[in-house]
Parts: structure tokens; sequence; C-alpha cells
């Protein structure tokens, strides 16, 4: 992710989130997974005095569409991972770097928020990677609470070694084992 | 230079330049080292008097049994996994207390010759309702006189039951011990990106997996009259702890509001359980009540307390804690007072297990990149290894009677489930198939309420 394309990206987001009231047919990247869901059977056999509900609860599920795709859309961006070294939840420079870009997303869009996931490799216990996994996490957590994201839109859960990205007992699958990743969520 | 001999124990004490135990050799590393000291030059090797070298073997006296093959009815018995004699002569070894001596038949030469003065034989039949009888019977050697006879009239499902309670029995006539040959063990199986846990008999036999669905089912404990099982869920990116009853499979979950929980244990004296909360990137050792749901914290520092267990009286609480960076095995009351640390050899140290006797720790620890399990007694001195050159040995526990010690080993390539006396001998492997780890010992079940 270069920090060009990701204004880009987030510009663009901007944008989404801003006309969310407005008709889908303006908004693309959501319109493939809207036109997956036509309306359900029991829907279409209401009678016409329901046309209002029918009318509401179509328009909801266009912006839980909505709201999905631009999720998807979000955690794609968010999509770089943090590494660590080993047996260690510091946050290395590039880290920082990479967090400040991900703080300014947050900064810009208040709807998102974020459960921080640790990781580790699989060396060393499971229970004492739940904890270093815990730490990891709670690492970028607090770097984003500094760089002004509030708290409650932060959320840390450690996988310890339970979930690694490349199996293996190789020391390039540990570096990447060795990591905290977003996962975003846009609020309902 | 001393040397003492016990009926049950040999042990040499002399001055020594430097601690050693010589956990691994067994009789014959024994037999080596006191021909060894008996030469003039190690008799002055040993003249500085500062520390005093202990060898046990492997503390106790082990008793030869003769092991005869059980004769069986004209009906086809071929679907049986194990011959009863097979069955018997595991358990004996198992047992850290008995030797198996198998013949083909009766020998009474050679049953002398192993000094087994006993030996244990059998029948088998099929009856008319479909249920089998396994007679089983303790002998002596010089009169072939029959000390015990059990005869086991059960359905076919209940053979190795029946069969490792008679080795119990046997153990018992003979040493006066309780054996573990009817006891069970849970441990997790791990399938794809799933785990689940797994009950079985000590030996691995009639395992069956008692948890399903996606997600994480791990770090089981039973508690103390092993009736429940507590685990660790992992779904939906959270952690919390379940509590099974395991008669009837019925589920619950545990303190859902602390947030991420893990490895639980029982109190082997109440109904309390220790765990570990993880929580804003801190891991602190937490206590709680299932029954009533009231939970306090015990530990409150910045760094990472992790794997707690109790002490046998649940008095005091074995811990780790990575103070130093990594973690290092630390006791403290089970109030969460007077922490104070264990192990100092080695630089990662984690999930330790107090033997039943409450004398010696169980642990693993982590050198060049791989596990291994030492014991060490409770002011960290006296370490023994037990695994070495074997893969990664993970996850040990002591067995109800404190004989022998369960433990995951990557020896074979994948993680198993193997079983080792306390010296570090008799390793048997008990899993196969997918990879097994953590395993956790139940309880002695008490008397009369298995069937």
């Amino acid at each position: 992710m270069n920090v060009k394309a990701l204004l880009i990206l987030s510009a663009t987001m901007a944008f989404m989130l801003g006309c969310a009231k407005k008709p889908a047919q303006e908004l693309t990247p959501a319109a493939p997974v809207e036109e997956a869901k036509p309306a359900s059977v029991d829907t279409m056999q209401k009678p016409p005095a329901d046309d209002s509900l029918q009318k509401e609860a179509l328009e909801e599920q266009r912006l839980e569409n909505q709201r999905q795709a631009l999720e998807d859309l979000m955690n794609r961006l968010m999509s770089e991972e943090i590494y660590f070294e080993f047996d260690k939840a510091v946050l290395t420079e590039k880290a920082k770097d990479l967090l400040a870009q991900a703080g300014d997303i947050l900064a810009k869009e208040p709807r998102l928020w974020v459960e921080v996931e640790g990781h580790t490799d699989e060396r060393g216990t499971e229970a004492y990677n739940m904890a270093l996994g815990g730490k990891r996490a709670q690492s970028v957590v607090d770097y984003l609470i500094n760089y002004g994201v509030s708290s409650d839109r932060l959320k840390s859960v450690s996988y310890g070694e339970e979930r690694p990205k490349v199996e293996g007992a190789s020391e390039e699958a540990y570096a990447q084992n060795r990591r905290a990743r977003f996962n975003v969520k846009i609020s309902k | 230079m001393r040397i003492r001999i016990f009926p049950g124990m040999a042990v040499v004490s002399l001055s020594f330049a430097d601690r050693f135990r010589f956990g691994r050799l067994g009789t014959l590393g024994f037999m080596v080292l006191l021909v060894a000291f008996y030469s003039p030059v190690s008799l002055r090797a040993s003249s500085v008097d500062t520390v005093y070298l202990e060898i046990a073997v492997e503390g106790v006296r082990t008793v030869p049994v003769g092991v005869i093959p059980f004769g069986h009815d004209s009906s086809d018995w071929s679907l049986l996994d194990e011959h009863p004699e097979e069955i018997l002569a595991r358990d004996f070894f198992l047992s850290g207390r008995l030797e198996p001596v198998p013949q083909p038949s009766f020998s009474r030469l050679a049953f002398f010759k192993a000094r087994a003065a006993y030996y244990v034989t059998g029948q088998l039949s099929h009856r008319d309702d479909g249920t089998i009888q396994v007679d089983c019977r303790l002998k002596a050697t010089q009169s072939q006189q029959q000390i015990i006879g059990q005869s086991y009239p059960i359905s076919p499902n209940q053979y190795r039951e029946a069969i490792h309670d008679f080795a119990d029995q046997v153990l018992f006539q003979i040493t006066g011990a309780s054996g573990v040959a009817s006891t069970r063990l849970a441990y997790v199986a791990k399938y794809k990106s799933d785990k689940q846990i797994i009950v079985s008999d000590y030996d691995g036999h009639n395992a069956a997996q008692i948890t399903h669905g996606d997600g994480l089912h791990f770090m089981p404990s039973w508690n103390q009259d092993g009736s429940k099982l507590y685990y660790t869920r992992f779904q939906n990116s959270s952690s919390h702890l379940v509590e099974r009853t395991v008669a009837t499979g019925a589920e619950r979950s545990l303190f859902s509001k602390l947030g991420q929980c893990f490895s639980p244990v029982a109190n082997p004296t109440g109904a309390d359980i220790l765990f570990t909360v993880a929580s804003a990137g801190a891991s602190d050792i937490w206590r709680g009540v299932p029954a009533t749901g009231k939970t306090e914290r015990l530990t409150y520092q910045k760094t990472s307390e992790t794997s707690p267990s109790y002490s046998p009286n649940g008095q005091e609480i074995l811990y780790s804690a990575d103070r130093g960076g990594a973690p290092q095995i630390y006791i403290m009351d089970k109030d969460g007072a007077d922490a104070r640390r264990v192990t100092f050899l080695g630089r990662y140290n984690e999930s330790a297990a107090w033997s039943p006797a409450g004398d010696r720790i169980v642990y693993t620890s982590m050198e060049g990149g791989q596990f291994n399990i030492y014991t060490c007694n409770l002011d960290g001195e006296d370490v023994v290894q037990l695994t070495s050159n074997a893969g990664n040995n993970e996850h040990p526990v002591w067995s109800p009677d404190g004989m022998l010690i369960a433990f995951s080993s990557t020896r074979s390539g994948t993680s198993q489930i193997y079983l080792m006396r306390k010296d570090g001998s008799g390793v048997t492997r008990i899993t196969s198939g997918v990879e097994h780890t953590w395993p956790t010992w139940a309880p002695f079940t008490p008397k009369g309420e298995n069937p």
C-alpha cells in the first residue's frame, strides 16, 4: 500500500460514505453486491397495501449491502500487516509509518471501528503466545490512541499462534506470522 | 562416599564439585557409575566436600510379574483390538511399579529366572445373550495358587475397561499402590483450522471427540472429581471459558464479561478455577467460581502472567511470568501474595504442573528453538532433563499417582501424545493421525462410581 493509492482510496471512501443516502446507481463499487440480492419471494407475495413497507425493506437491504461493500473496501485498504521481531511487541519504524496512515483513515471516517488482531509465530507455548499476541495488538491500539483515534473505536484480540498466515517451520514463515492485522468494521 | 541401599531405592551420596543427577541412566547407568566411583581416582575427584550427588534408580523398585496369554472358547475373538495379556503387560509397564515378564505359556523356570513371584492369566468366553465373560487371575508362581480371581460379565465394549480394572487390582495387591489404568485423558486434536477436544482411556484407546463446530476448542482441564471439563472456546474473534458436564455433554460459558480468557485449570481441593485474562496488553491470573460466577484478579503486573496451576493442597499457585522478557516459573500464595521465582536455568520456562505428592514440578523449557521437559524441586534445585533430541516436547502433566507424565512431542514428525515414567523412561506414544496436543489427566475415579 503506497501513500498515494491510500489517499485516493480514502478520498473515494469519504465520498462514498458521504453520499450513502443517495440512490444506489451512483455507487458503482456497491452495485455488484446489490444485484446478487434480488427481492425474496416472501416480499413479492405481500399484498399491495404493504408497498411502503416493502420499499423500506428494500432500502434497508440496499444500505446494508452498501455498508458491507464499504467494509470490504476498507479491509482491502487497511490489509497491510504490521510485523514484529521474535518475542517482541515493540513497533518498528516501518510499523509506525503504516499506523500513521491507518490513523489518518480512521480520523477521516468516524463510522469505522477496528478490531486489531495480534498473532505470533508457532515457537513458544500456546498460553504464552496468547499473551504475546495480546501485547502486540495492544501496541498497535496504544499507538493509534496516541495518534488521536478514540479508544472506543479500537478493540484488541489475541489469536496467539492459532492462525498462522504461512504454514511451516522456516524463518520466513515465522517472520510472516509475527504480525498484527486490522479487521475493519463499519457500524450498522 | 556413602552408599545407602533402601528396599525401594538405591541412593549413592558423595561429595562432588558440581551438582548432578542421572535421571535417565536407569539401573545400568547406576551400576556403571558405581564401578567408576569405586576406583581410587574417582574417590579423589570427589573429595571436594561442597554439594552432594544423588542417584536414585527410578525412585521405585519394580516388581516382575509374569504374563501369559489368556485362553478363550472356540468362538471368533478376532475383533479384539488387543489381546488381554497385551493390555495387562502395557498397564504393568506404565504403572512404573511392575515389570511385565511375558511368556507364551506358564514356565516356572522362566518366571523364577526373571524373579517373577506372581503371574497373570485368564479366560475369555462368549455367552448366549451376546455378552462376554472375562476371567482374570493373579497366581503365585511357586504354588500356582490363585491370589486374585475376578470375573467380569460384561458387554463387549467394556472389555478394555475390565482388563484395566484388573491391572489396577494386581498393582494394588502386589504394591499397595493405586494405579491409573482406569483413568482417562483429555487432549486436543487439530483439524485444519479447527481444534476439538478428545477424551480417551489413559492409553489412548476408546478416543471420542466431545466438541464440535467451527473454531478452536482447546486448553482442556478436568475438575477435581472428573465430572466436568473446562476448556477455552475461541469463536467469532473472542475466547472464553466453557464448563462441560462430562456425563450429559451440557455446556455453559463462564465469566463472559471478563474479555479474553484462556487456559482454565481446576482447584484439586475445591470448586474454583484459575485462568488467564488478556486485557489491555497484559495477561493476568484470575480465579473464578463457576457455580456463582464470582471472580477475582490475582496478579496486577504489566508483564504477562500465564499457565496457572494449583498445588495439590490448593494453597499455592504455580504460574509463569515474563518479568525478565521471557517466561519463568513462579509460585505465589493462593491469594496472589508472596510471589517467588522457581526456575533460574534456561531462558524460557513455561507450562508448569505440580506433582500430586507436592514435592516437584514438571515444565517445558525452550533452548535453541526446541522444547524439552524438565522436573525440579520447588526451590528450582535438582533439575532433571527428561527429554532430549526428540523434536518439541511440551504440555507436561502428571498422572494422578505421580508415576507418569503425559506430554506432547513432535518426535514422530507430527505432534502426538506420549506417556513416560517420571524419570523419563518408558516413553510410549498413545495417539496417531492428526496433530494432538495439550493432554490433561483426569483424577482417580472414586471407587464404586465406575460400573
